[in-house]
């Protein structure tokens, strides 16, 4: 799949707002069809990456290359095909739902109404009332429907559930991962809400103080760490025990809890027979690895 | 196909997804050259990422117990009795050596622990379960 | 630290404040020249601008109290409900205090006058310090309004001559001046314990004086108040709404065109819905050109101020993200189009007033106005160029100074002030209007190539 050009390219990338750097150095690489999960602390420089893509900053240094061109050169024609959704979402207050849907839509030839009306629907959007109006979670759905009607090929969503109740949130979930059948679609989502991007990303990308720590597949992500317990049959564990790659270790004289990341589970079960003891490895939640890797 | 995925375990889901179909094919509910569920149904089904899907299938496929036929789909291969019997030792063995390691740690004597599996086996065992209807 | 002084820290910690010492330091050097100048009693010399400062003094205090007991958390603070009298009352104080100093100088007093003077001037002050904060608990809050009444109070006390009034109580009817002191401060006093206060002014939307700084107070008072009103004045008419999305729909797909009538929609939509707005807008300018015309000359900063102050508060489409499909091309020329369109208009606008107000010089009457008379005069062509010259200065100002609207004001205001004072022969004017384009198209084509399009965040 990595044989074909990326949709978007950065290279070490650096921007810096006054004194403090919010990009140090970013390199990734994103290709069309996946879901990518951008987690981070407030103020890693989650949301200032997201905007070079788009182009609303322009780096320092290093380039931003977005569907084949430069950030500073992106027309209507790249910037059509990505929807995105932010937090200070600035929507036209003064107008009706509905007006500000068509304003919208007349920009896009490809807006697809069915989606819209059944957006509409499942959300309980009301397109009579004003913008202004509405509640920050009736905002956000308000806003995720105007990225989203017109079905990008790539939508960046920045913090984008933060304001929704837990069941539109599902419905959300649901929503992405609808968008993401079938056709080659690209979503990029920001949240520090862990659950949320858990259950939708297929790649994982941390940061911290405008550096990227650590960007893997989600999969090989949760299986690059687990968690061994050891519980000695009879007697006491030997004071040494054969493992490698211990991140943490708590133990007494009959029992251990090791965090071991980059082994995998068969050597560890081997490396496990040899003490004769009762061994269980457990995968680490998306949490645990995020304090390993961030904290 | 009914799989059942836990999005917050940890446990990578299309690890989930294979260790579910993997049972499900040595378990003999999937028979040989069924089809399986396409995996943009799947996905939709699970509601998970659809590479998720083929990543897992793919791997299974890997693994010689689903085979492609082109233009129609994924099916059950036909899985050679040597490689089933592996596997399915492999399996079980993972499950009694857990077992194996409690008696143990309780204090369980061999005999004892032997005598409790053969109870628990006839239970299940449907030949045995018939034979003592008789 | 005690509850009041954590208050009193607002003094040195909001940069909002720093203009209103800006503008007292003038007022209190205003005041003391105009003394200097000519020390003659009866004359009404020593207190119009002290009335001026203390109704001012006496919003911005109750503005930052009913602040405070705005923010949601200010509710739930032990004491912090009571602490916005013995605040309000403290500065009052300190300040008459120190302004009634001035009656030191006044002159033809014996010394056993002067102390009861000076005293009776303290409490003038005060008394005129809580007029001012009234006013905005009387308007709930709402500072424009507050202002607004506040001005038209003065406007109307300035022409029966109240300074003149207000400076013959405190020499000669101390006692009354005395009196009204206790007695409004007391009214303040209770009023100001009241429970009820504190209850209505939580998390209430506010059209607050530091509203013009603080973003998010403005729109949440602008959200505030679509929701209320939002059907009577935020309609647009289906019409309008047909006309510009036909344009937009059909406008060829990617093309600079769809996000010039996109722009142009935006800005015209309201405008041209909403018949009160027209109605509004013609009282305005009919109103300031009877001023204009009567004052003859000394008018001309209100030309340049309505298109300024204008032109400073619009949303140009360079820093939108509701719309992302524009790159950095299409906001350029955008904003270039709905900039010109916007300038045409307002010179067209003025040519017309201008043409009409020829005639009108034969037909208005002349005003006999405190003894003199004074005549309508046309507006001169030349005055059709202050559009031309203030719209590309407001405009550059609201690119550069996007974030801080009450900066970009007063900028508008300093440069109106500036503009009318010069007198301009047509070749330095034409230079100006030419330089002043240059500039805003060199700023906007920085911008739209070069710097972030979205504050930071």
């Amino acid at each position: 799949m990595n044989s074909e050009e990326p949709i978007i390219q950065i290279r070490n990338l650096c921007k810096r707002f006054g004194k403090t750097t919010a990009l140090d150095h970013v390199d990734l690489q994103i290709f069309a069809g996946s879901i990518i999960g951008l987690l981070g602390a407030n103020g890693a420089g989650k949301s200032t990456l997201l905007r070079h893509i788009i182009g609303l900053y322009l780096p320092d240094e290093g380039h931003v290359v977005t569907f084949g061109r430069e950030a500073a050169k992106l027309g209507p024609r790249e910037l059509a095909r990505i929807g995105y959704v932010h937090q200070e979402g600035e929507l036209l207050d003064w107008m009706k739902v509905g007006q500000i849907l068509c304003y919208v839509a007349a920009y896009y030839p490809n807006w697809n109404s069915d989606l819209e009306s059944r957006y509409i629907a499942e959300f309980e959007i009301s397109t009579e009332a004003r913008v202004g109006s509405l509640s920050p979670g009736e905002r956000q759905k308000l806003a995720i429907l105007l990225a989203i009607g017109f079905e990008p090929e790539l939508l960046i969503l920045d913090e984008p559930a933060s304001a929704l109740d837990p069941i539109a949130r599902a419905n959300f979930l649901d929503l992405l991962l609808e968008l993401i059948q079938g056709e080659r679609r690209t979503i990029i989502i920001s949240s520090h809400i862990l659950s949320d991007v858990e259950k939708v990303m297929d790649r994982t990308v941390i940061m911290k103080k405008g550096r990227i720590l650590c960007d893997s597949g989600f999969d090989d992500l949760l299986e690059k760490y687990c968690r061994v317990h050891i519980n000695a049959v009879s007697g006491k564990l030997p004071a040494q025990l054969p493992f490698d790659n211990i991140i943490k270790s708590q133990r007494n004289d009959g029992q251990a809890i090791l965090t071991i990341h980059d082994t995998p589970r068969e050597v560890l079960e081997r490396q496990g027979e040899s003490l004769k003891c009762k061994i269980e490895v457990q995968p680490l939640s998306l949490e645990e690895i995020y304090r390993i890797v961030a904290g | 196909m009914l799989l059942e995925i836990n999005n917050h375990s940890g446990v990578p889901i299309y690890r989930q997804v294979i260790e579910q179909i993997k049972h499900q094919i040595m378990a003999g509910q999937l028979l040989e050259a069924q089809q399986l569920t396409s995996v943009r149904d799947l996905a939709a089904q699970l509601r998970v990422n659809p590479m998720t899907i083929s990543k897992a299938y793919a791997m299974l496929e890997a693994d010689g117990l689903l085979e492609r036929r082109r233009g129609i789909g994924l099916f059950v291969a036909r899985v050679q009795n040597t490689h089933k019997m592996q596997t399915q030792t492999r399996i079980l063995e993972g499950i009694l050596n857990q077992a194996a390691i409690t008696a143990a740690q309780f204090g369980f004597t061999e005999k004892q622990a032997m005598e409790m599996f053969e109870g628990l086996y006839k239970k299940y065992n449907s030949k045995t379960r018939d034979r003592s209807n008789e | 630290m005690s509850i009041l002084t954590a208050n009193l820290r607002h003094f040195y910690q909001r940069r909002g404040l720093w203009l209103f010492y800006a503008f007292f330091g003038f007022l209190i050097f205003a005041s003391i020249q105009t003394v200097a100048a000519n020390r003659k009693a009866g004359q009404g010399r020593f207190v119009p601008f002290a009335i001026l400062m203390f109704v001012l003094t006496g919003l911005t205090a109750a503005s930052m109290q009913i602040e405070i007991l705005n923010k949601p958390f200010a509710y739930c603070l032990p004491g912090h409900r009571r602490v916005a009298r013995y605040f309000m009352l403290l500065i009052g104080i300190l300040l008459s205090l120190l302004y009634s100093l001035l009656f030191l100088e006044y002159p033809g007093l014996d010394s056993w006058q002067l102390p009861l003077v000076v005293l009776s001037a303290l409490f003038t002050f005060l008394t005129l310090y809580w007029f001012g904060a009234g006013m905005l608990f009387l308007t709930h809050g709402q500072a424009h309004w507050a202002v607004n009444l506040a001005l038209w109070i003065l406007f109307v006390g300035a022409f029966f001559k109240l300074h003149i009034v207000i400076e013959n109580m405190i020499t000669k009817w101390p006692l009354i001046s005395v009196v009204s002191g206790i007695l409004s401060s007391i009214i303040a006093w209770v009023s100001l314990g009241d429970e009820r206060i504190a209850r209505r002014y939580c998390d209430k939307p506010l059209f607050a004086f530091f509203g013009l700084v603080n973003r998010n107070s403005q729109r949440k008072w602008d959200r505030a108040r679509i929701a209320a009103k939002g059907d009577r004045e935020f309609r647009i008419n289906p019409r309008v709404e047909e006309f510009f999305l036909l344009r937009l729909r059909r406008s060829k797909c990617a093309s600079v065109g769809k996000y010039i009538w996109g722009s142009l929609y935006l800005v015209f939509a309201l405008p041209l819905s909403q018949g009160r707005l027209w109605l509004f807008w013609i009282l305005c300018i009919l109103v300031t050109l009877c001023l204009l015309c009567y004052a003859s000359g000394g008018g001309t900063i209100i030309l340049f101020l309505i298109p300024g102050l204008m032109a400073i508060h619009l949303r140009l489409p360079v820093y939108s993200t509701l719309l992302i499909s524009g790159g950095r091309k299409e906001r350029f020329f955008s904003t270039m189009v709905l900039v010109i369109t916007i300038t045409v208009l307002v010179t067209a606008v003025a040519a017309t007033i201008a043409a009409v107000t020829i005639p009108m010089a034969s037909i208005m009457p002349e005003i006999p106005l405190r003894g003199i008379n004074v005549s309508f005069h046309a507006v001169r062509l030349q005055q059709l160029f202050i559009p031309l010259l203030i719209l590309p200065i407001a405009f550059t100002l609201n690119l550069v100074l996007q974030r801080k609207a009450i900066f970009g004001m007063l900028s508008v205001i300093l440069s109106s002030m500036l503009l009318s004072t010069v007198i301009m022969n047509s070749v330095f004017l034409t230079i100006m209007i030419v330089f002043c384009w240059i500039t805003f198209v060199g700023v906007l084509n920085h911008i739209c190539s070069k710097s972030p399009l979205v504050g930071r965040g």
